[in-house]
């Protein structure tokens, strides 16, 4: 009898553990390092290591992309059953590049489709692809530029910050820039002036600048900044914003089911640039109120906050609902029509054959938990109840 | 077939844990009654050591859901094509014996850093039904809302099978995305089958490029 329920037990693990490894999923990827570029040198040698992650198909490796031709791979081809996944690039540039700038070398991972591989109609494979960023300098004096521009809120400065990269065989003596300042309906307000630099060849820099927002209203504005390294420019623009403590109100739910508690969803937007704690809506339809829990609402943040409106007794047709949200001491009032319509059909499940998809292999094996669980729990304590007669025997 | 109710699941699923904890409390009473001798900490001077790692970068996308097979079946007599698709609980009509199909192929973005992303087939309607005028197509949606801020298509939109790839996600708004919230896609496919296609087992296969921005 216990061997019996030892080979049950055994069978329904082992059932369990086939049903758990059911057909893994593999697909070829690329482990790459993250410093994977560099600056070109004449003849310069560079070996970068890479990796293939599992793949239940072959996988071909290769390399494209200007200057593909100065690359070598250790390996082209990775068996779909082979440990060794490593592969290392080797990249030995010549001693001159003709075209100048932030070339890729794309290294690609490719499954060779095998369709003794493939079940069912339609099957599928992964392809992979990662590069190399190799910069090579341009002749003379040349730059990349960045400008950033924060969000702030009513009345603080905003401080831009412009980072220069040179990329130019030359070094540069000086780089300043002017950063014009637009208003939303896109009308030149100021003009601030970036400290002044020297740059030397492919090094890089950051200017700053800041600019008072004293008397501004909120807003989304655009920051142009030109860069001067001596006597050339290059154009840079970002938009930032000036928040003020309020909060929109985007959408809401506009339509409800008669005699069902329904979800009133409200979509609010913060336009401040801090966090709001404490943000919460009430919303008044004919003389009830119902309320929304409350919630925190981060910098710029969008967020949808639930009331719910029980429709009971209550007609259908269009009715107006004033929505109302609470925040640091104020609110925001928005009034909209919504409807009460006829309760729709719910959907009701029908009784069908099971099929063996993920939901059912899931109720399987957690079935099988609670009878490997019963068991082993029914049979611990039939041995206990055996021990303590043969103990109570003994003492008589 | 109907899905169980995720009320029978989470009956199931309370007993299995309210037994599993139970098995565990007998354990662990059991385990304290089991004498060992006392082994106590020594505190010594305070150290200072650095921990470091680095992790790497990984470019993979990999189909969670990666077969469609509607089995065998023929088009009826009276019909000169039928229409399979991934996502009907149906077969459609003028259509027999084939097996109804509803979940798709499910693509993940499972590396960690953003990707663009292309799609091809391994063969055309042509080559891969045969017939007169026969169709595949495949489209592609969001799974996870916010997956693809760079999705170059419309979703749902019909594609052609094509063995030349097509653009899914550009790198705008970083692609495809690694946040692991927020990386999936939904690919589901659609065949029509003329009378006179051949017989015989039918294969395509989509292959998913993802490159590193």
């Amino acid at each position: 009898m216990i061997k019996s329920i030892k080979r049950i037990i055994l069978f329904i693990l082992l059932l369990v553990f086939v049903l758990i490894l059911i057909k893994p999923i593999y697909a070829v990827g690329i482990y790459f390092p993250n410093n994977n570029e560099m600056d070109f040198k004449p003849g310069i040698e560079k070996t970068f290591n890479f990796a293939a992650t599992p793949s239940r198909m072959d996988v071909k490796l290769s390399v494209s992309g200007y200057l593909s031709e100065y690359v070598t791979l250790s390996k082209t081809f990775i068996r779909s059953n082979s440990t060794d996944r490593a592969f290392k690039v080797i990249i030995k540039l010549p001693e001159k590049i003709e075209k100048p700038g932030h070339h890729k070398v794309w290294i690609a991972a490719e499954e060779i489709i095998d369709e003794s591989k493939i079940s069912g109609n339609i099957g599928t494979s992964c392809n992979a692809m990662v590069y190399i960023l190799i910069h090579v300098l341009n002749p003379g004096k040349y730059v990349d530029m960045w400008l950033s521009a924060p969000d702030v809120n009513l009345n603080e400065p905003v401080n831009f910050a412009v980072r220069v990269k040179s990329f130019g065989e030359e070094d540069i003596n000086s780089i300043k820039a002017a950063i014009d300042v637009y208003n939303p309906n896109n009308e030149k307000l100021a003009t601030v002036y970036t400290n002044e630099k020297s740059l030397k060849s492919n090094t890089e820099e950051t200017l700053h600048a800041q600019l008072s927002t004293a008397g501004y209203k909120a807003g989304t504005y655009m920051a142009v900044a030109t860069l001067n390294y001596d006597g050339k420019t290059k154009e840079d623009k970002k938009k930032f914003r000036i928040g003020e403590l309020n909060i929109k109100i985007i959408n809401y739910t506009k339509e409800f089911e008669k005699d069902k508690t329904n979800k009133f969803d409200i979509e609010i937007e913060s336009d401040w640039g801090n966090n709001i704690k404490e943000v919460y809506g009430e919303i008044k339809i004919n003389n009830s109120i119902i309320k929304t829990p409350s919630i925190g609402l981060a910098p710029w943040e969008k967020k949808i906050i639930t009331a719910y409106w029980d429709t009971n007794n209550v007609e259908i047709g269009v009715y107006y609902a004033e929505m109302t949200i609470y925040y640091e001491d104020t609110t925001t009032v928005g009034i909209s029509k919504i409807s009460v319509v006829e309760k729709k059909e719910a959907l009701v499940e029908k009784p069908g054959i099971i099929s063996l998809n993920t939901t059912t292999i899931l109720v399987l094996i957690i079935i099988l938990l609670i009878i490997i669980d019963i068991i082993w729990m029914t049979r611990k304590g039939k041995e206990k109840n055996k021990l303590t007669r043969k103990k109570k025997n003994r003492k008589k | 077939m109907d899905e169980i109710s995720n009320k029978t699941l989470a009956i199931l699923l309370i007993g299995a844990i309210v037994i599993s904890l139970g098995g565990t409390l007998i354990s662990l009473n059991r385990l304290a009654r089991i004498k060992m001798p006392m082994i106590t900490g020594f505190y010594g001077a305070a150290e200072e050591a650095i921990v470091q790692l680095e992790i790497e970068g990984i470019v993979q996308v990999k189909f969670t859901i990666d077969t469609i097979d509607w089995g065998s079946g023929y088009v009826n007599s009276t019909a000169t094509f039928c229409v399979l698709n991934s996502y009907d609980a149906a077969i459609g009509a003028n259509c027999s014996s084939f097996t109804p199909q509803t979940a798709g192929l499910v693509l993940e973005n499972v590396g960690n850093k953003n990707v663009t992303l292309n799609i091809s087939m391994e063969k055309n309607a042509a080559d891969f039904i045969t017939g007169s005028s026969p169709v595949c197509k495949w489209n592609v949606s969001e799974s996870e809302s916010g997956s693809a801020p760079g999705l170059a298509l419309t979703p749902g939109d019909w594609q052609t099978c094509a063995t030349t790839a097509v653009v899914v996600c550009n790198s705008t708004g970083n692609g495809f995305l690694a946040t692991d919230s927020s990386d999936t896609l939904h690919l589901d496919v659609l065949v029509q089958i003329p009378s006179d296609a051949a017989p015989g087992a039918k294969t395509n296969v989509m292959t998913a490029s993802a490159a590193q921005i």
